[in-house]
């Protein structure tokens, strides 16, 4: 009661009647007297008109988020487009590096293997190495090394098939390589050699003691895109 | 009461609508670079087949269509035999000028990247 007497001190509604008093009682004076136009009649909102409010903020929040989902979905397919064309570029760069690195005097020093695996290319490009970039190491021991850029599955039995290189000593059988992952998920790799006396693109590179002008490398990663696709010079073609 | 909500509701829509344009427009300018990565990389392996002599120096005024990776990307190549002198004004014949323009379609646009270097056919 006293309570009362004090909040009439602050607001003092003007309505008419014992009923307009008690309709007033549960609200508090401060908050009234914050909306002078609601002192008559109307006095806060029908239960209609907060349920369209919060529908219609309601729809506005779910086609923000949907909104920013779909951006943030599409950031992420960027962001991984990227990743992978900038590792396609690494790779085309190290295999560029690898080509004019190559021993000008050296005989024998490239070879290309054409294959199939399950009616995909899966070629080889093999080449001879001393420790450094061609080998992803400078730590090995002065020697030379057989290495050799393909695809293989990425566990026995597995159908899933990742890049890399194998590499091993010239002197040692040819399973005794150790396999440096370079690429997960690989679908398929080619390599074309051009040959500048015949001036054709050949499947194969066999011969011991000519180069190919141009390396053409085309990489899927899945079956049904289309493969990125690079040419590189062999500089030390001409010098034979 | 409820204006003020919808009000304040409708700024930070707007906000939220200005910010997932910036997202698109970061998204659309990192396609455009890859679509130009793509196209600078299909120059140069052009250029590279050029120089090794898998493709040959002619004048295509029509252009064609390059296949495989770079399906879309159409192709102008243009060669001028120039006419130069050494130091002895003795002329040096040989050297040509290779002009190459890659054109695609890009949202809506039209992308293009051009190429200009000297070769010696003679001496390959």
């Amino acid at each position: 009661m006293r309570a009362h007497q004090r909040s009439n001190r602050t607001f003092s509604p003007k309505v008419d009647g014992a009923r307009g008093q008690q309709a007033l009682g549960f609200f508090q004076p401060s908050t009234l007297a914050s909306f002078p136009h609601l002192r008559a009649a109307r006095l806060g909102f029908t239960i209609l008109e907060i349920m369209v409010g919060v529908g219609v903020v309601g729809l506005v929040l779910i086609t923000m988020y949907r909104l920013v989902a779909s951006q943030l979905q599409a950031l992420q397919v960027s962001r991984e487009a990227q990743a992978q064309s900038a590792a396609m570029d690494g790779l085309a760069s190290y295999l560029q590096g690898v080509l004019a690195g190559l021993p000008v005097r050296q005989v024998d020093c490239l070879r290309g293997i054409p294959h199939v695996f399950g009616l995909a290319p899966a070629d080889e490009i093999q080449w001879l190495g001393r420790p450094g970039l061609s080998l992803l190491t400078s730590a090995a021991a002065e020697a030379d090394y057989a290495v050799t850029l393909t695809i293989q599955p990425s566990t026995t039995n597995s159908r899933q098939q990742e890049l890399g290189i194998r590499r091993r000593l010239v002197t040692e059988v040819d399973s005794a390589y150790e396999w440096i992952r370079l690429m997960p998920d690989i679908a398929a790799l080619e390599f074309r050699y051009f040959h500048p006396s015949i001036g054709a693109w050949l499947e194969r590179w066999d011969d011991a003691n000519s180069r190919p002008a141009l390396v053409r490398m085309k990489v899927w990663r899945r079956a049904n895109e289309e493969p990125y696709e690079v040419v590189l010079p062999v500089p030390s073609h001409k010098i034979q | 009461m409820l204006f003020e909500a919808m009000v304040a509701t409708a700024i930070f829509a707007i906000a939220v609508i200005g910010l997932a344009r910036c997202v698109e427009a970061g998204l659309t300018a990192g396609l455009a670079q890859r679509e130009d990565s793509r196209a600078r990389r299909a120059l140069l392996n052009w250029m590279r087949e050029l120089q090794a002599g898998s493709q040959a120096y002619s004048n295509m005024p029509l252009g064609f269509e390059l296949r495989g990776e770079f399906t879309g990307f159409r192709l102008y190549q243009s060669v001028i035999t120039l006419e130069l002198e050494d130091q002895n004004k003795q002329k040096v014949d040989g050297i040509l000028e290779v002009n190459l323009e890659l054109v695609w379609n890009a949202g809506g646009g039209r992308g293009s990247k051009r190429m200009k270097f000297y070769a010696c056919p003679s001496a390959l």
